[in-house]
């Protein structure tokens, strides 16, 4: 579905990520993990086309999208939940909802609302609210939502757990869990080390711009892990 | 009845000015701070023309459109800088408007554009021209905000980089918003010089692009009601008091100040929080009674 090869990407001059490679098949799940300022967010967002890539390839359905604008790559099936959540306070539940589905016919557009709707009945009762007056927990469900709606191949996801108590987390990850039966991959970064073991199919650690160590959900257990971040 | 007449033509056009602005600034939260650059360029291009003895009815359509094929290049640069540099380069936009028409003999120079002929109706009829325009455009801005667009306009302004997270074009939006914000603000420019009949570099440097911002901010950006109201008002304070004039810019910087400490949502804010303060003041007393009883 989405391999990526040697990818480099930075800030104008500066580089932050240097040799990222991965492949990711159908409804699988790949947690990035590492401390802060790894340059897990960079990535996600060089992969949507929004950061400087400086080298490497990213190829999508065995196409190269690596030149691609970020709109062409979410016409492809990528899309993005912005770490932070950062929906649009000033618009609507359902306003920002249509935003998520602004390159859409009419129709299709009107089909993911309900489908998130039915996601997050929450969102329903709210539609005609502010969304800056939601809650943190319901605005990340609608962070989510408004990703969901061009019904994206690839999901990336970017601290969905951020400042949310444990039930919210619960219920965000039980959606991304259906969603994941259902064939979507996702492209998790998470701090919540506990959540990306159990949920990741594939784990990635980043250091300071670098992979330090990558395994799957077998290998991957938490002794393992805090033995690399302590030596 | 003939001052009257005048201060409502000012009125207005300033209200258009403005409304012109507020496309930018308030609905896709581009700063200008260079919007009297495009009022010059619709003016001069209509002043010339007239005094070419072209009918003033067919300058508008050009001095919209040489506005606005600047406001193209402007729109071009909000791609590349945002925020404070945008305002730092559309305030550079306003100076070298000034800068290179004082050097150009052809537009009058230092002395600029004396005798700009009639627009060609009485002074009663011009009036209802430049109100009906002004009231036309800001219908186009309700009907704009209310619409698909105003809601990617508002987008974009609360988070350009999730706008195009979601595959939005943003580019397409914060161009068309320049191109109309600033041909609008040509055809006020038109009305201006015709109003006058009489313009020069100086009425469209600095102070009356932070005029104009100072409407747009005092109002509450992106409202099109209190905007209006507010350009209207402050648009013939100047001509009622002498003092605002002679230290305009300090009397419209003082303003913005005290605008941005105590209700950085503008006027409109101001009336929202009183409206609820009163509200939850009867709310209060009504279940005072409530227990009263
Ligand atoms: N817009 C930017 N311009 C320049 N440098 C940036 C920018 N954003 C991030 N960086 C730098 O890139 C590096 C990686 O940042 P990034 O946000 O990708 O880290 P992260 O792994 O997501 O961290 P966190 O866990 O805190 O979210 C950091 O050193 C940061 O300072
Ligand atoms: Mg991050």
């Amino acid at each position: 579905m989405l391999k990526v090869l040697n990818l480099n990407c930075g800030y104008g001059e500066s580089s932050v990520l240097r040799g990222l490679s991965f492949e990711l098949k159908e409804g699988e799940v790949l947690s990035l993990i590492g401390p802060n300022g790894a340059g897990k967010t960079s990535g996600l967002l060089c992969l949507m086309g929004l950061v400087d890539c400086h080298g490497g390839d990213i190829f999508f359905k065995d196409k190269n999208i690596t030149s691609l604008p970020s709109d062409k790559r979410i016409l492809e099936g990528l899309a993005v939940v912005p770490e932070g959540r950062r929906i649009f306070p000033n618009l609507t539940v359902f306003e920002n909802l249509m935003a998520g589905g602004h390159i859409l016919t009419s129709e299709e557009c009107e089909k993911g609302i309900l489908k998130s709707y039915e996601y997050f009945p929450i969102l329903k009762e709210r539609k005609n609210q502010k969304a800056g007056l939601l809650s943190g927990g319901e605005q990340q469900m609608l962070a989510v939502s408004r990703g969901l709606m061009v019904n994206p191949k690839v999901l990336v996801v970017d601290e969905i757990s951020l400042g949310l108590m444990p039930k919210m987390v619960d219920e965000c990850y039980k959606v991304l869990k259906k969603l994941k039966d259902e064939g979507l991959s996702i492209i998790l970064v998470e701090q919540n080390t506990e959540k990306a073991l159990e949920f990741g199919d594939k784990i990635i650690m980043l250091e300071a711009g670098q992979i330090v160590w990558e395994g799957d959900s077998v290998t991957a257990t938490k002794e393992n892990i805090v033995q690399k971040i302590f030596t | 009845m003939d001052y009257e007449i005048t201060l409502l033509t000012t009125m207005s056009i300033s209200i258009l000015f403005a409304l012109a602005l507020n496309f930018v600034t308030g609905l896709c939260g581009q700063i200008s701070l260079g919007h009297a650059a495009f009022l010059g360029t619709g003016a001069y291009t209509s002043a010339m023309m007239t005094k070419a003895s072209y009918p003033f009815l067919l300058t508008l359509p050009f001095a919209a459109l040489t506005s606005g094929i600047l406001g193209f290049f402007i729109g071009l640069c909000s791609l590349r800088v945002r925020h404070d540099f945008l305002a730092i380069t559309t305030m550079g936009v306003g100076f070298l408007f000034v800068g290179v028409v004082r050097q150009q003999d052809f537009l009058g120079g230092e002395v600029g554009i004396s005798g700009i002929p009639s627009p060609g109706f009485s002074r009663f009829w011009f009036l209802v021209f430049c109100l009906f325009l002004a009231s036309l455009f800001a219908f186009f801005s309700l009907r704009i905000k209310k619409s698909w667009m105003g809601k990617v306009f508002e987008s974009i302004s609360d988070d350009e980089d999730v706008t195009r997270s979601l595959g939005i074009n943003v580019s397409h939006y914060k161009i068309f918003a320049f191109v109309i914000g600033t041909s609008v603000a040509g055809v006020a420019g038109a009305l201006y010089a015709h109003h006058l009949r009489f313009i020069g570099p100086d009425s469209f440097g600095f102070v009356e692009s932070v005029s104009v911002l100072a409407m747009v901010i005092i109002g509450g950006v992106g409202s099109v009601w209190a905007v209006s109201i507010t350009a209207a008002f402050l648009s013939v304070l100047p001509m009622v008091f002498q003092f605002v004039d002679d230290y305009k810019l300090l009397f419209y910087s003082a303003l913005l100040f005290f605008m941005m400490r105590f209700s950085p949502e503008g006027l409109k804010g101001l009336v929202e929080k009183i409206k609820k303060n009163r509200k939850s003041k009867l709310d209060k007393e009504n279940k005072n009674e409530q227990k009263a009883s």
